[in-house]
């Protein structure tokens, strides 16, 4: 595929435990394992999973906001994981992220043209009266008032706060954004206003996004394509639309079934998941689910699934498909 | 009605201020009848937490609770401290949406748990840890035994929440307040979570006051829902009329701001604006500045609520014209 904005291959983040007196590194957390994709320029990539799955360190992983502990990932033709401090920030513009907590991601003494204005002095571009009328029009496209630079972020409420956000991650004219949960701090009014904003920008800007959300009608929603992790792994990748209507992998489809549908009349069979979500320090050997799922089978205990494409872009592993 | 079991009737509850009183419940009224389950929604502020904390009696000596709060017939705001201890954590119980920090995390679990029962019930330390157990059977934890010695945070947040459930069900309420239990949950949880309750229920014949703002888990749980905006109730009904035919605009603003589930994907209708801040509530309807049908009467007055259809209730002025008509 030619027109791959992000590839990534075999990605990997272990976090070491460490123990006693000397720290000594008695195992590892496999937060991220062995994960591979493709965003195409322009698409809506959504990440799914319950806490704990590995999505948000895989967002970060991706950025290099962490350091992966193998695998490769290559953005438009440059290789992330070699590069060096300097080039890698230079390359930064061109990758942006948003975080969950609107609250947490604005320093509360600054305001938010300091704040906006700040990723454009950090890569020297614009003069002074340029970034300020910079800052006024990305206020403006999503949709605050441009006096809304002289004032603090303790100002503005939740939905505001993360319009604020995403100007910012707007400032350096990036072609990927990392979306970290954007919408699940806020209500369900607010939520969808931030919805049909991104929308809008990803048009007006052609914008690829990584869409990290646990709420699945979000995603489904916004997403062209989504993938679904399970202890730091992905189970299925697949078209968003394909996914929800015929989900292949037993872990996806147990996830699905379990939405609470907004509607009184719509009763639907629940697969209700036995257990907890084993820790992702000790994962089961073999599929990482099958200590959960119905159709499990002996294979399933011992052999690790393959990552397989078993229909045109629907991508699953699982030995029920091989 | 007279079979009511919990009967709340203008209920106003306010905190002070630098600025004078601030409402946060502004004349809410509600009921339940034994064994029912109701929804109350609403987005961040709107007042229902605050309601269900009313009801229990657990605001802070800063708030002003006004109306009259009747469960079975007797008015637990006229009551005493002593006699409100009878009810609390016996008749009726509450479990939070934080099971981490509602949890003492000092204490083991099997304390915990025993604490209600210490309180209402006389019972021998072998009867007690016995129901103990049997508590944490219930909610399907596995290895009761070991789990009562262990703390809080050797358990999972679905554990912890179960924990939660077994804890206010010890003395076996007649009514169970929710507030917010899945929220902190993954799907998967909290469809075994809404599965427990609804067995739970069942079993004991108690109503079930849930508070959350996800309009799915009310869809699938509650046999009526309230609306609430700001301090407020705006609509209320029998869960089928209020989704299929919503008569307040921000009723179905908020379900036309929910992506859905099934069929093409369209574009999301928001409601436009933010929740009024408490200290800036608008004279009229307090939603008028972000509905698109307001007229000038709604931002002076505030309409009342009126029935519509048979146990279908609706505050807005829309409906006032229409019934005037």
């Amino acid at each position: 595929m030619s027109d791959a904005l992000l590839t990534v291959s075999n990605l990997k983040k272990y976090f070491p435990i460490r123990k006693g007196v000397l720290r000594r590194t008695v195992g590892h957390v496999k937060a991220v394992d062995d994960v591979s994709f493709t965003v195409q320029k322009g698409e809506t990539l959504g990440i799914v999973g319950e806490s704990g799955c590995g999505k948000s360190t895989m967002g970060r992983s991706i950025l290099r906001l962490i350091e992966p502990t193998g695998g490769e990932v290559k953005f438009e033709n440059t290789n992330l994981t070699k590069l060096s401090k300097g080039s890698l920030r230079t390359l930064r513009q061109k990758m942006q992220i948003v975080f969950q907590d609107p609250y947490a991601s604005l320093n509360p003494k600054f305001k938010i043209g300091t704040i906006l204005e700040r990723p454009m002095q950090i890569h020297g571009l614009y003069t002074p009266a340029e970034r300020r009328k910079r800052v006024a029009s990305l206020l403006e496209r999503c949709g605050l008032d441009p006096s809304a630079a002289e004032k603090y972020p303790n100002e503005f409420s939740g939905g505001q706060r993360q319009r604020i956000g995403i100007a910012r991650a707007l400032t350096l004219n990036p072609s990927l954004i990392v979306l970290d949960e954007p919408v699940s701090a806020l209500d369900v009014s607010v939520q969808s206003q931030i919805i049909n904003l991104l929308e809008d920008l990803q048009e007006a800007f052609s914008l690829t996004y990584l869409f990290i959300a646990h709420d699945l009608s979000v995603v489904r929603h916004i997403s062209d394509r989504i993938a679904v992790m399970y202890l730091g792994q992905t189970m299925e990748l697949a078209e968003s639309l394909e996914l929800f209507e015929a989900p292949l992998h037993p872990y996806t489809q147990a996830l699905l079934s379990a939405i609470p549908v907004p509607d009184p009349d719509v009763k639907r069979e629940r697969i209700l998941l036995r257990g907890d979500l084993p820790s992702p320090a000790n994962p089961p050997a073999g599929c990482p689910f099958h200590t959960r799922c119905k159709d499990a089978k002996d294979i399933c205990k011992t052999k690790k699934p393959v990552w397989k494409e078993v229909r045109p872009g629907h991508h699953v592993a699982c030995h029920l498909y091989s | 009605m007279s079979d009511a079991l919990l009967e709340i009737s203008d209920l106003r509850t306010s905190f002070k201020s630098e600025s004078g009183y601030m409402n946060a419940v502004a004349g809410v009224s509600l009921s339940l009848r034994a064994g029912e389950t109701v929804g109350l929604v609403g987005e961040s502020g709107c007042g229902k937490s605050v309601t269900s904390l009313s009801i229990m009696q657990l605001l802070p000596k800063t708030a002003k609770v006004e109306g009259s709060i009747r469960f079975q017939g007797k008015d637990l705001l006229a009551m005493k401290e002593p006699d409100v201890r009878k009810f609390r954590g016996n008749e009726i119980s509450m479990i939070f949406q934080e099971p981490m920090t509602a949890l003492n995390p000092v204490l083991r679990i099997g304390d915990q748990i025993a604490e209600p029962l210490r309180m209402h019930k006389k019972l021998s330390k072998r009867e007690l840890h016995d129901r103990v157990i049997e508590l944490l059977k219930q909610v399907g934890i596995p290895r009761p035994e070991q789990i009562v010695k262990e703390y809080p945070h050797q358990l999972s947040g679905g554990m912890r929440q179960r924990v939660m459930i077994a804890m206010a069900m010890a003395c076996e309420p007649k009514l169970l307040i929710a507030d917010e239990p899945t929220t902190a949950l993954d799907v998967t949880v909290q469809a075994q979570i809404l599965d427990l309750l609804r067995e739970l229920q069942a079993r004991n014949n108690m109503a079930l006051l849930l508070i959350t703002h996800d309009l799915g888990v009310v869809a699938e749980m509650c046999e009526r829902v309230i609306v609430m905006y700001a301090g407020k109730v705006v609509e209320e009904g029998d869960v089928r009329s209020v989704f299929r035919n919503p008569q307040h605009p921000y009723t179905s603003g908020l379900l036309n701001s929910i992506p859905k589930l099934i069929g093409e994907r369209e574009r999301l209708q928001p409601i436009r604006g933010n929740v009024p801040s408490l200290a800036n509530m608008p004279p009229g309807c307090r939603f008028a500045p972000r509905c698109p049908h307001a007229k000038d009467i709604c931002h002076t007055n505030h309409p009342s609520l009126l029935d519509v259809e048979a146990g279908h209730k609706v505050s807005c002025w829309m409906a006032e014209e229409v019934a005037a008509r």
